[in-house]
């Protein structure tokens, strides 16, 4: 009996050895990108962990620079994310729970050519995306970089398939016996049990925006003033500029994943609630 | 029934959009056509580093022709080409490119051609810029700037006398240079032009010109090869900013775009010239480097050529190059620039326009082909450097490359 | 409560040619003037939406319709060329036809009409729908019927409208334009405005296929494969492994050690992607580290040596794979029923084998749809090759790609630098029969497996 205690014990602390070197592993990259966005000398490389001055000056440099409005970009940025992730949430749980709980003719095919119509690589599909939204009059605009990434829905619904799959089916058979429709089981009974899957489809919408870099450039093009972060903050990484511009990137990298990361981390419990479990039990 | 239904509802809503797409492509399918409206609007692209020069610039042009408007949009002027063809309607009207990029652009019918001012430009700007912006006979480019790469090093370690050679660069200092990843092809190639080979032809626009597949050819590989032994070469790419700045390399070879870095690192201390001379196996010879033109051009369908030519001209003119070097620090192609005391007394802007005569530099080619040669040449020289081609295979290995560079054109 | 269960089985309908002997006027009307049987049986809306959608299509087949496929099959006939303009004194442009343009809008032609034929059949189906009603002695629905059926029965369409007309927009109408791409000689000598470029049939494929192209094909696919399998396989298993320890029995600050590596996934790739570029570059703050502390004497070749850089592309994919992984991970955990385990704890199962045959299968159930789409998605990864390595270390051997290029980032070189959009296009199409073919085999597989996906 003692000795099992001690083999449990030894094996804890093996696992938070583990842990805790995986995460200083996570940690140094995100450390550095902080100290560089603070550091007051050098460029892009230095031979060095800890900066030898530190500066608000990379910090203010983004906000006061006329030829890159970040405070602009970042402005945008919030603004399609936001709306971009309330109606592709909609849009994707729309899609996940028709193809989950609704039954229809054709439902098997529609799901293998969905499966299949996102394989297509998306490169050259840019440049006709953007003759169609050019001859609807479109480009440029930050109404069309909320169309293009809202349109990418339709076909991004597996997770969310997936997760409706594990509802049990008898919850909305017995709604059925009750004599609800199936806008009143999506609505009733079924939303309110997929608060994580909810969350998860609105965060990866969201954070969607922030991260794309070559899409956003195509649709708007020389309109500086309409680029949202992530074209912004690549367009600072020129030749001319890489170096001198890096600490001012880190800052603007740090500013990027203050939102991100509070929503994640207010959010997380959410995502990990035992959700599932609760259905069976209600 | 219920596939019938579905389908009604969704086709529906799907034709209405259709049908809406539709109405509004064919209003947007318009031609250019030169119109001869009052007010003449006009884009231009220029590099957002330079916003100072051509914000000024633009309101000079402005005042001396009040019927033109002109809007500046800021754009990398190295994607110039890639945004010309995505769209060129959404193009800016007069835009900066780099010379290189001349012969995809007229080859593509995007960039007009220069028949109105060549013959001005021909007589002020050096022969080496004119030559830039002509492709196939023809000029299109309106040149602005040069830019070359120069040696820097640090006074405080090599002298005046040093910096001759290759051979007593590396055998009193440490050069750090590119020659082991992606870059080194920029930097070593014209190193076939000291060989006394020519890429892409002479004029650097003809796809199957490039006779590197000879003697002289190997004899450059042969010099690549042996700096792995040399223990004055030290290889550095990212890093050569923080190794010059601790004192580990006293030698680099770069471009105007690293001034800045490099003055913040080595202050007074930076020393900038020419290039070296280098010994290829047959005596010590001029080292060259690529000359990159900097040019205006005017877009193929703008809808006011005249004001557009107008514009690009007025921006190559000394004037403004002057206050490009002042305000943005870009060397001037203009002989009379160049020859102002300003320049002169620039360490940096001399060392350039130095470079830039003939037998220290050649004109970067403009064939279009020449996409094909830059991983090639990357692969070869890297594969040099690190010793895993051996000298038999270095001739098959060129003929290789000539045979992918020609590629392009079928 | 039965007449709703009867739904979820199809009738059986008399075929369309036997209706048309069979049915009254209106209804034979309806196959050639759409809407008429809606209209002759009151239901005015439905039958004036068909009728107007009708009367729009011919209209758009005879002023554009039309003259977009006759422009498809041509692509074009006219060069745009230059005409000297005396009082200008310059050439100025004439403009000619756009292939490219003549090309996408062709393509829009084509869906516009099957679209017009789906409609067309749906018109026919409704009249039947009516006639099929009448005859059994059942009252039509009304309008207020019909719209509430949206949101029962008929509910998939109410859901699926607006996301499907996005894709047929943004997915459908490109791909089939890219696909077309690859039967033209849309290549760098055959670019728009100037140049107009044909119909070549198979041309391409074969230039691709065989060839100094196979030569460097048929490698990078290879890598391609390696690289996507080795990158999902190993950011699953670790991140299964990460949140078994993170949410194993007696570690205390789970919450701390989630938010720790939920960080990761707060950066953007692009950025953290930059990052680990320059920490493992040559004079990053990798190598510098480990000079300084004496561990080596020349720096470690994270990216210029082919075989290293493919193990750092892998590794340093894992930092951002793994998080991910492991958010999803302990959901499933935390919602797994403690009774099939204590059932099994005390039927004397060991730890590893509950892990093995309940866990574990639980995990690659809930995940295998997203484990599909991560293995096409690395197929397709472009940020991390992209922004990490360049495609770099270069390779003499290759054609237009490095050593850690991917089918994508080689696709992505040969529209960009050499504007070879056909044999891009090729590449395209031959890296979407490789994943669909995968997807579809995997996504049998996980039917099959005794739930239902």
């Amino acid at each position: 009996m003692h000795s099992l205690k001690g083999v449990k014990r030894r094996n804890t602390m093996i696992l938070y050895l583990l842990l805790t070197v995986m995460a200083i592993v996570w940690v140094v990259p995100i450390l550095w990108i902080i100290l560089t966005s603070f550091r007051g000398e050098g460029g892009a490389f230095v031979n060095y962990f800890w900066p030898k001055t530190y500066t608000f000056h990379n910090y203010v440099q983004l906000f006061t620079n006329s030829q890159y409005p970040f405070g602009r970009w970042f402005l945008n940025t919030l603004f399609v994310s936001i709306v971009s992730g309330f109606i592709s949430t909609a849009l994707v749980l729309a899609m996940a729970y028709s193809l989950s709980r609704l039954r229809f003719k054709l439902k098997g095919p529609f799901l293998k050519v969905a499966l299949v119509l996102n394989m297509f690589p998306g490169f050259m599909a840019m440049f006709a995306i953007y003759y169609i939204l050019k001859a609807a009059g479109l480009t440029q605009s930050l109404f069309t970089l909320i169309l293009v990434y809202v349109s990418g829905a339709g076909l991004g619904f597996y997770i969310q398939k997936g997760f409706f799959d594990t509802i049990p089916y008898s919850l909305d058979e017995s709604a059925m016996l009750d004599g609800a429709t199936k806008w009143q089981i999506f609505t009733k009974i079924t939303l309110p049990l997929s608060k994580p899957i909810i969350v998860f489809t609105a965060l990866t919408a969201f954070t969607g925006p922030w991260m794309d870099f070559i899409f956003a450039q195509v649709i708007m093009g020389d309109n500086v003033k309409n680029y949202t972060v992530a074209i912004g903050l690549y367009s600072m990484m020129t030749k001319e500029t890489a170096n001198s511009l890096f600490m001012s990137f880190a800052a603007g990298a740090v500013i990027i994943a203050i939102p991100i990361t509070i929503l994640f981390i207010v959010l997380q419990r959410f995502y990990v609630s035992g959700v599932t479990s609760g259905s069976v039990k209600g | 029934m219920r596939k019938m239904m579905s389908v009604t509802t969704g086709a529906m809503v799907t034709l209405l959009t259709a049908s809406t797409a539709v109405g509004l492509l064919s209003v947007s399918i318009d031609t250019p056509t030169v119109s001869a409206a009052k007010t003449k609007k006009l884009k231009l692209w220029v590099d957002t580093d330079t916003k100072p020069t051509y914000v000024q610039a633009v309101k000079d042009f402005e005042k001396a022709n009040p019927s033109v408007k002109v809007t500046i949009k800021y754009t990398s002027s190295t994607d110039a080409l890639k945004n010309l063809q995505k769209d060129p309607s959404a193009a800016a009207d007069v835009f900066m490119f780099p010379h290189d990029q001349i012969g995809s652009l007229a080859s593509q019918g995007l960039i007009y051609q220069n028949t109105k001012y060549a013959k001005s430009l021909k007589s002020t700007q050096i022969s080496n810029a004119m030559k830039a912006a002509t492709y196939k006979g023809k000029v299109y480019g309106y040149p602005y700037g040069i830019e070359s790469q120069v040696l820097y090093y640090n006074k405080t370690q090599l002298g005046n006398d040093d910096i001759k050679s290759w051979t007593s660069l590396t055998s009193k200092g440490k050069m750090g240079t590119n020659l082991a990843s992606a870059g080194a092809n920029y930097i070593f190639s014209p190193l076939f032009y000291t060989a006394g080979d020519t890429l892409y032809g002479a004029n650097g626009e003809k796809a199957k010109g490039t006779n590197i597949d000879n003697k002289k050819g190997v004899s450059v590989l042969k010099w690549m090869k042996a700096q792995k032994d040399n223990p004055g070469v030290v290889q550095s790419s990212t890093n050569t900013l923080s190794l010059l700045q601790s004192g580990k390399i006293s030698a680099t070879l770069s471009g105007p775009w690293s001034y800045n870095d490099y003055k913040k690192a080595l202050g007074d201390n930076l020393g900038i010239a020419p290039y070296p001379t280098v010994d290829l196996g047959s005596g010590e010879k001029q080292m060259q480097a690529f000359l990159g033109v900097k040019l205006f051009g005017v877009k193929q369908d703008t809808k006011q050529p005249l004001a557009a030519m107008k514009l690009a001209k007025y921006l190559s003119s000394d004037k403004v190059q002057k206050l490009g070097f002042k305000n943005s620090h870009y060397i001037p192609s203009s002989k009379k620039v160049q020859a102002s005391q300003n320049i002169q007394n620039d360490a940096l802007a001399k060392a350039v326009v130095d470079m830039s005569k003939k037998g220290y530099s050649t004109p970067m080619p403009n064939s279009p082909a020449m996409a094909n040669f830059w991983t090639s040449a990357d692969a070869l020289f890297n594969d040099t450097y690190k010793g895993k081609i051996s000298d038999s295979q270095m001739l098959p290995k060129l003929t290789t490359l000539v045979k992918n560079a020609s590629k392009s054109v079928k | 409560m039965f007449k709703r269960k009867k739904h979820s089985t199809f009738e059986e309908h008399i075929p369309l040619t036997k209706l048309f002997k069979k049915a009254d006027g209106a209804t034979k009307a309806s196959y050639i003037i759409m809407g008429a049987a809606n209209i002759a049986n009151k239901q005015y809306l439905k039958g004036f939406i068909f009728l107007l959608l009708e009367i729009s299509w011919v209209a758009w087949l005879f002023t554009t319709g039309l003259k977009a496929y006759h422009n498809m099959i041509t692509l074009g006939t006219h060069a745009q060329g230059l005409v000297y303009d005396k009082k200008l004194g310059i050439s100025v442009l004439k403009a000619g036809d756009n292939s490219m343009l003549l090309l996408l809008w062709g393509m829009l032609a084509v869906i516009i009409t099957v679209l017009f034929i789906l409609l067309y059949r749906a018109n026919l189906g409704s009249a039947r729908k009516i006639w099929e009603l009448k005859q059994a002695g059942e009252t039509l629905p009304t309008l207020k019927q019909d719209l509430a059926s949206l949101l029962d029965e008929k509910m998939h369409v109410t859901l699926m409208a607006i996301p499907m007309t996005g894709v047929l927009f943004f997915t459908i109408l490109p791909l089939i334009y890219m696909i077309a791409i690859a039967f033209t000689s849309y290549d760098h000598n055959h670019l728009p405005p100037k140049n107009l470029f044909s119909w070549v049939g198979f041309a391409n494929f074969g230039n691709v296929i065989s060839g100094q192209m196979a030569n460097t094909f048929f490698p990078v696919l290879a890598w391609t494969l390696i690289w996507a399998v080795a990158a999902t396989v190993t950011s699953f298993f670790f991140g299964v492994i990460l949140a078994m320890m993170i949410n194993a029995k007696g570690i205390k600050g789970k919450k701390v050690f989630r938010t720790i590596f939920i960080l990761t996934m707060a950066i953007p790739a692009f950025i953290s992607l930059l990052i680990m570029n320059n920490m493992f570059a040559d004079g990053g703050l990798v190598n510098t580290l480990l000079i300084n502390s004496g561990l080596i004497k020349t720096s470690l070749p994270f990216f210029t040596n082919p075989l290293f850089a493919k193990f750092t592309i892998i590794v340093v994919n894992l930092w951002i794979g793994i998080p991910a992984t492991m958010l999803v991970t302990t959901g499933i955990l935390q919602n797994q029923s403690e009774e099939q385990i204590e059932a099994a704890e005390i039927d004397g199962a060991n730890k590893f084998q509950i892990f093995k045959s309940i866990t574990f299968p639980k995990i690659v159930f809930v995940m295998a749809p997203s484990l599909i789409q991560q293995f096409i998605g690395n197929v397709n990864n472009f940020n991390v090759i992209y922004l990490l390595t360049g495609g770099g270390p270069a390779n003499s051997n290759y054609y237009g790609a490095g050593s850690t290029d991917l089918l994508i980032t080689w696709l992505y070189n040969l529209t960009l630098n050499t504007a070879d959009y056909n044999l891009a296009s090729v590449i395209g199409i031959l890296i979407f029969i490789l994943s669909a073919t995968f997807s579809l085999i995997a996504y049998k597989k996980i039917s099959n497996s005794g739930m239902e996906a």
